[in-house]
């Protein structure tokens, strides 16, 4: 496994430094001076968008190649390649949360503050946000490659839409049952305030590691039946 | 006697095309050449071989074990060839090698890079720039540098210029002195296989045609040339694939003697069939 995460490693190291390179400014700016985005957003979004982003190069890559059949040709076996990039995926995804810690202890201008991020509680809660989108995000891209990761962010935007105007037009938002967002955001509140106990936590991480098992056999299964 | 490759009641379906029960064996040690056609399933077959496909029914053996069961350690000992070989473009040709070799515990990078030079492939410079025919080279160059017991070779000589080819064919009989190396080598250029294939086996429309040694072949066929009037309802039934022109009949058959009995040996001409001859006219009747 660790033959194939070097590789995805080398492919993608130009992509990963310029990626901190942006990071880094980003979180300067946004450390010292930008107001109105919450810093956990800003943790959470740049852990997805460097575990998005390695998925969907790495994707974008084998498909312009089409060096699928070359890695697949060589001794490893398939549920090992899917294992390697899951675990890649997760381990950049938790180096983005530790680096952006890091900055904002480091740096003296920073009006960040770090027990709002760095505490059990945003920590799960971090983690099943994003395997909820990454559980449904990878077995797309492994098994379609970028055109997945396409059809899945149209199939999810349409999705999304069609939820929001159902809820409008039959005017189930002033009902019994919430908006979806209104639900979604006081499900985190909830979770993430002071009502929320070591049972809810520990629900947490079995929802995590249920979404990141059941992605992993999905995706592992998928690859298996790919014909290249 | 032990095989390098055991392939039994094999098959696979695409939209529009069939690989019925395909089943041959090679010896260990020898060279089986793999023609057909273009869409014949010589490809597919190579391809089920290194579970790039999935099989829908049968068996594949390779040095005697199961190609899923103990896929890593088959393809540890298989050195594969592309029909389209596939690199990361903005890899150098040592990084590639570097990439490949990895996988392998008995890569040699000694010998890659002395293959590299005996192919005239540039170490420093980008895949992504090299034509099918380099590629094909840098292909070759990574299958025999990890000691390798089977190698298996889709096309490998489609897009070399002939002097490379000849010599590729070459290194390929070179490799068999070890008696243990053994070689699965598809083309649609049957004079590819003119010296150095040992066995045949022919596909054709997914199915195997046959599947023997080169002495076989050519004891078993019988290539008959006559004037059509020596067509009739007794003797067309004989021949594997008929060509007929105003001027008379080229017949293929597995069945001399009979024809010979028939049609006399003065009316009728009969030759060893070229395995081009074989090919062309098999192909052609289907």
């Amino acid at each position: 496994m660790h033959r194939i995460m070097r590789q995805d490693l080398i492919f993608n190291r130009n992509n990963l430094l310029l990626m901190l390179a942006i990071m880094t400014c980003v979180f300067v700016y946004f450390a010292g001076w930008a107001e109105g985005l919450s810093p956990r957003a800003y943790f959470l979004l740049a852990a997805f968008y460097v575990g998005a982003s390695m998925g969907i190069t790495l994707a974008a890559r084998e498909d312009k190649h089409k060096t699928a059949a070359l890695i697949c040709s060589l001794p490893v076996r398939r549920s090992t390649i899917v294992a390697a990039r899951f675990v890649l995926t997760w381990a950049l995804m938790l180096l983005t949360l530790v680096y952006a810690s890091l900055l904002t202890a480091v740096l003296p201008f920073s009006q960040i503050d770090l027990i709002a991020v760095v505490n059990v509680k945003f920590i799960l809660v971090g983690l099943l946000i994003l395997s909820a989108v990454f559980s449904l995000i990878l077995p797309f891209t492994i098994r379609f490659g970028v055109m997945g990761v396409i059809l899945f962010l149209v199939a999810a935007q349409v999705l999304s839409v069609l939820v929001l105007l159902a809820f409008h037009f039959f005017r189930m938002e002033n009902s019994l049952f919430p908006s979806p967002l209104r639900m979604v955001s006081r499900g985190l509140r909830f979770l993430l305030g002071p009502s929320s106990t070591v049972i809810h936590m520990l629900i947490i991480v079995a929802i995590v590691l249920a979404f990141n098992a059941a992605s992993f056999f999905a995706s592992r299964a998928l690859y298996a039946r790919r014909d290249l | 006697m032990d095989d390098a490759l055991v392939i039994r009641n094999l098959s696979k379906s695409y939209p529009g095309f069939d690989l019925r029960n395909v089943s041959f064996r090679l010896p260990r040690g020898y060279i089986m050449g793999l023609i057909g056609p273009n869409g014949a399933g010589k490809t597919t077959i190579i391809k089920l071989i290194l579970n790039l496909v999935r099989r829908e029914g049968g068996e594949i053996a390779v040095l005697g074990r199961d190609n899923i069961v103990d896929e890593t350690w088959i393809k540890e000992r298989i050195g594969f060839v592309h029909e389209t070989p596939a690199f990361y473009g903005h890899l150098s040709v040592r990084r590639t090698a570097s990439l490949v070799g990895r996988f392998y515990d008995a890569w040699d990078d000694g010998r890659f890079r002395r293959l590299a030079g005996e192919f005239g492939l540039p170490l420093d410079k980008k895949v992504g720039r090299f034509s099918r025919g380099t590629k094909m080279k840098l292909a070759l160059a990574l299958a025999l540098s990890h000691d390798a017991e089977f190698l298996v070779l889709d096309e490998p000589t489609s897009g070399l210029d002939p002097v490379f080819r000849r010599e590729l064919l070459a290194t390929l009989s070179g490799l068999l002195q070890d008696g243990r190396t053994s070689v699965l080598f598809s083309t649609h250029i049957t004079s590819d296989l003119d010296r150095p294939a040992d066995f045949i086996t022919f596909l054709l429309g997914g199915e195997v045609v046959f599947s023997c040694s080169r002495e076989t072949l050519r004891d078993s066929w019988v290539l008959v040339k006559g004037g059509g009037d020596l067509l009739d309802e007794r003797s067309r039934p004989l021949f594997r694939a008929l060509r007929e022109t105003p001027f008379g009949f080229q017949g293929l058959t597995s069945r001399g003697a009979e024809v010979r009995r028939l049609l006399g040996e003065k009316q009728a001409a009969y030759e060893k069939p070229s395995l081009d001859e074989i090919v062309f006219l098999m192909s052609r009747e289907s």
